[in-house]
């Protein structure tokens, strides 16, 4: 709670709003203990005094009511109706939205198609409806703007309840012998709480904008009680003679909404998790370099030398890779093991300078392709670079595959951002591309979306689109952890043999000894952000020196071998 | 004694009539499945994705309504388990989810997530409960400063061994793990499994265990039964079915693991 108001703090918008609205609700709140003129006492002989007559500081009305007492008693009532809108709207709308949301099926469909009847009614007219069946009156303007947003809250809420039906710690939660009731109220309610108050947060501005509305149409508070829609109406009879009467209570509403909408959007970025911690803002296309380190000599493939990347945090910077070299030469497959948190997924992305930046930044060492030093090279080289002559592959091809667009199409659009093709002529390479990869029917497949392949299929999109523009290199992150064993294994055989015949270089990255002995040349054991051991992979693997490596070998699965017993645990050797 | 008995077990999932969408055929997830386990004993249950093992799984704990055949669990009929509510069925059968940090609620401590169970179903009293979930994390190898975490906070292997603990605690003797180290590095993996190992030994536990992965089944199996297509297409002891499979689905199988040799 104390993170969340620091959080909230930080952001100067919303802090800003924060100390308007601090500083109106404390005038508001205080309005009965100030020495205010009675707010509804009428002098026909003072009707239009201007502001800053002593007296009335803020002038008078057309009635010659004082308009400071009556600006701090309209606000207190337009904050107070406001207010409760927002919280009725937000109880109903949230528990329409959980119960559908949770509970699915007939109810749901029931429940929502209610709602879209209310939804299909612009909102004034909803709003018009309901006070001309109740009769004007601030508690009926109150009672309208609350069905009026009820929608908004329902649908809002069910959506996030309904994301979390079908998650296993609800199962596990029926397992553990909760009710349904007990589960939506403990499991599901905490969850899904900060969609509601970011909802709340964020309408609370709107829904008092809709209530001084109303009030302004002569449908809310009735005379003689001020609250600031119905002295914008009054002030609007005047506007040419006074417009102070007019201006006064519309700036309020102004400063009032406004603000609160500053809180809702800060509230919002300060509940967001994935906005915790890190500085917000995008990162570069490219990891940030250290400035001032040295060039890189030209390799034959790839040569990295004592590469240290680094992450910033709130604590300080931590090393997520220190000193790591290491080379591929064109056609050679160079493995990359570890347990997680050893760094290779790190050194695999800095490589290209993928690692996202902040908090990423690369601290020290050389990365060399060729001809060119990727840590001096701009942006725009690097896009060039990467995709056409380093293309990686990585774990989960559902999660790099755009969901939306059909996988011919994304491997055309890997070809054509680097080499202007038309369109037949790249749709003929795709299907040259599904061809060398072994897709099933490769004329007819590029149409398929992401979801309707296989795991393995979708891999095999994803090592065509890395063939794509004939890469030198390919990274590949893990790319078979996610399949199943015989998909696996067909997947390693498929980027073994297009290694030997397109003369590729492989860095390949894994936390399987196993699947690294059947594919690589040579093998590198991270532990720790350093390369602890590194030799042919064979001749590695027959005889570990490393306890990581002993340590991985003795976890690999291996048929033939109850391994329950003799796996020792791997020393840890953490900063 | 028999722990688990299930006889031709069938689940079809309907097929979808869309107004707009594409229909669906039915799908049959499970075309006669029949198994039994000693207790004391583990039946592995290997398969690749899709071929209705996580099914199942999800029947012998009430998750999915089977369409039609029988589950019994140490001799009593699922079906009256189930209507006795949920906390018969908790009782007599415990799950582990594969994606351990995800079937622990998000925003709950690891103290709250170990009372429900103890209080639903183990029926602990509140004032016995703290002790008993102190002996629950000791006995999955956790410390009970521990207790007062999110599941954020810890590693898979970690949040694995808590979810363990939560299925021990409602006292369960059959516990169903769907793919439990699917999710982990392989040295978390061999941790794990011999926790599990000897939680089986001590509290003379009987495991179906669910995965891909062939050499975790051989590790911690005293039978096991290869699925395909919604049937169970071979069972044996570990060592007879992998060394000499017959059926081809099999072969196949055994043939894309990777080796250390050759």
């Amino acid at each position: 709670m104390r993170a969340l108001a620091a959080r909230l703090l930080e952001n100067r918008l919303a802090a800003g709003g924060l100390a308007v609205m601090a500083v109106v609700g404390a005038v508001a709140l205080a309005a009965p203990l100030l020495p205010l003129a009675d707010p509804n006492a009428t002098a026909p002989a003072a009707r239009l005094l201007p502001p800053f007559t002593p007296g009335a500081w803020l002038g008078t009305d057309a009635l010659g009511r004082d308009l400071l007492a009556r600006l701090v008693w309209g606000t207190r009532v337009s904050l107070a109706v406001g207010l409760a809108a927002a919280l009725l709207a937000a109880l109903v709308g949230s528990a329409i939205g959980l119960a559908a949301g949770f509970l699915g099926g007939r109810t749901e469909t029931i429940l929502m198609r209610v709602i879209d009847v209310l939804m299909a009614f612009p909102y004034l007219l909803l709003a018009l409806a309901v006070v001309a069946a109740l009769g004007p009156g601030l508690l009926n303007a109150l009672y309208a703007v609350v069905v009026a947003n009820i929608p908004f809250f329902a649908r809002t809420v069910r959506g996030a309840a309904a994301a979390l039906r079908g998650r296993d710690f609800v199962e596990a939660a029926r397992l553990s012998g909760m009710g349904e009731t007990r589960i939506l109220l403990t499991e599901v309610l905490p969850n899904v709480m900060p969609v509601i108050v970011i909802t709340a947060s964020t309408t609370v501005g709107w829904m008092i904008l809709e209530t001084a509305g109303l009030s302004f149409l002569g449908l809310g508070s009735q005379p003689p009680q001020a609250d600031l829609g119905a002295m914008l109406g009054e002030g609007r009879k005047v506007l040419i003679t006074a417009p102070a009467v007019a201006a006064v209570p519309g700036l309020v509403v102004f400063l009032i909404v406004m603000s609160l909408n500053l809180i809702g959007d800060g509230l919002r970025d300060a509940l967001d998790p994935r906005l915790r911690g890190g500085t917000p803002g995008r990162p570069g296309a490219a990891t940030r370099v250290a400035p001032g380190l040295a060039p890189a000599a030209p390799a034959e493939g790839l040569a990295v030398r004592d590469l240290t990347v680094a992450f910033a945090r709130p604590e300080g910077a931590a090393d997520a890779v220190r000193g790591v070299s290491l080379a591929v030469a064109p056609g050679e497959c160079l493995g990359l093991v570890g347990e997680s948190g050893s760094g290779k997924s790190v050194t695999a992305h800095a490589v290209t300078r993928l690692v996202a930046s902040p908090p990423g930044l690369i601290r020290g060492g050389t990365i060399a392709f060729r001809d060119d030093d990727l840590l001096a090279l701009p942006p725009e080289g690097l896009r060039r670079l990467r995709g056409r002559r380093i293309a990686y592959v990585f774990q989960d091809p559902l999660t790099t595959l755009h969901p939306l667009m059909r996988v011919g199409d994304q491997v055309a659009e890997a070809i054509r951002v680097h080499r202007v093709l038309p369109a037949r002529a790249a749709r003929t390479r795709t299907r040259d591309l599904f061809a060398a990869v072994m897709l099933p029917e490769p004329e007819t497949i590029g149409l398929a979306y992401p979801h309707e392949l296989s795991g393995g299929q979708r891999q095999r999109v994803a090592i065509a689109m890395a063939l794509a523009n004939d890469p030198d290199l390919i990274v590949a992150d893990e790319p078979t952890t996610a399949l199943d064993v015989t998909v696996q294994a067909e997947i390693l055989d498929l980027l073994d043999r297009l290694r030997r015949e397109r003369h590729l270089a492989i860095l390949f990255i894994s936390h399987d000894v196993g699947v690294v002995r059947r594919i690589c040349d040579r093998v590198a054991v991270m532990q720790g952000g350093r390369i602890v051991e590194e030799g042919e992979t064979r001749a590695l693997l027959a005889a570990p020196r490393h306890p990581v490596t002993r340590g991985l070998i003795a976890a690999m699965p291996v048929l033939g071998r109850r391994r329950s017993a003799e796996p020792r645990p791997v020393p840890e050797a953490r900063p | 004694m028999t722990a688990v008995e299930v006889r031709d077990l069938v689940k079809t999932y309907p097929a979808r009539r869309a107004l707009f969408a594409r229909a669906r055929p039915p799908v049959a997830a499970l075309k006669g499945v029949s198994l039994t386990v000693e207790a004391g004993t583990t039946l592995g249950i290997v398969g690749e994705s899709g071929c209705g093992k996580s099914t199942l799984a999800r029947c012998l704990v009430g998750l999915v309504r089977p369409t039609s055949g029988t589950i019994r669990i140490e001799g009593r009929p699922l079906a009256d388990l189930a209507a006795a509510g949920p906390r018969a069925l908790g009782r007599a059968v415990q799950y582990v989810f594969q994606d351990p940090v995800s079937s622990l609620n998000p925003r709950k401590t690891i103290r709250q997530a170990l009372a429900a169970p103890l209080r639903f179903l183990a029926g602990v009293a509140p004032a016995a409960r703290e002790a008993r979930s102190r002996e629950l994390m000791q006995a999955v190898g956790m410390e009970a400063e521990h207790l007062d975490r999110f599941p954020h906070e810890f590693s898979g292997g970690q949040a694995q061994r808590i979810a363990i603990a939560r299925a021990l605690a409602a006292g369960a003797r059959v516990i169903v793990l769907d793919e439990p180290v699917s999710a982990l590095d392989l040295t978390v993996q061999a941790q794990v499994l011999r926790l599990l190992a000897d939680l089986k030994a001590r509290h003379g536990l009987t495991y179906l265990f669910i995965s891909h992965d062939l050499a975790v089944v051989e590790a911690v199996a005293d039978r096991v039964a290869v699925m395909s297509g919604g049937e169970i297409v071979e069972e044996g002891a570990p060592a007879e079915v992998f060394a000499a499979p017959t059926h081809p689905y099999t072969q196949r199988l055994v043939a894309a693991v990777p080796r250390m040799t050759g």
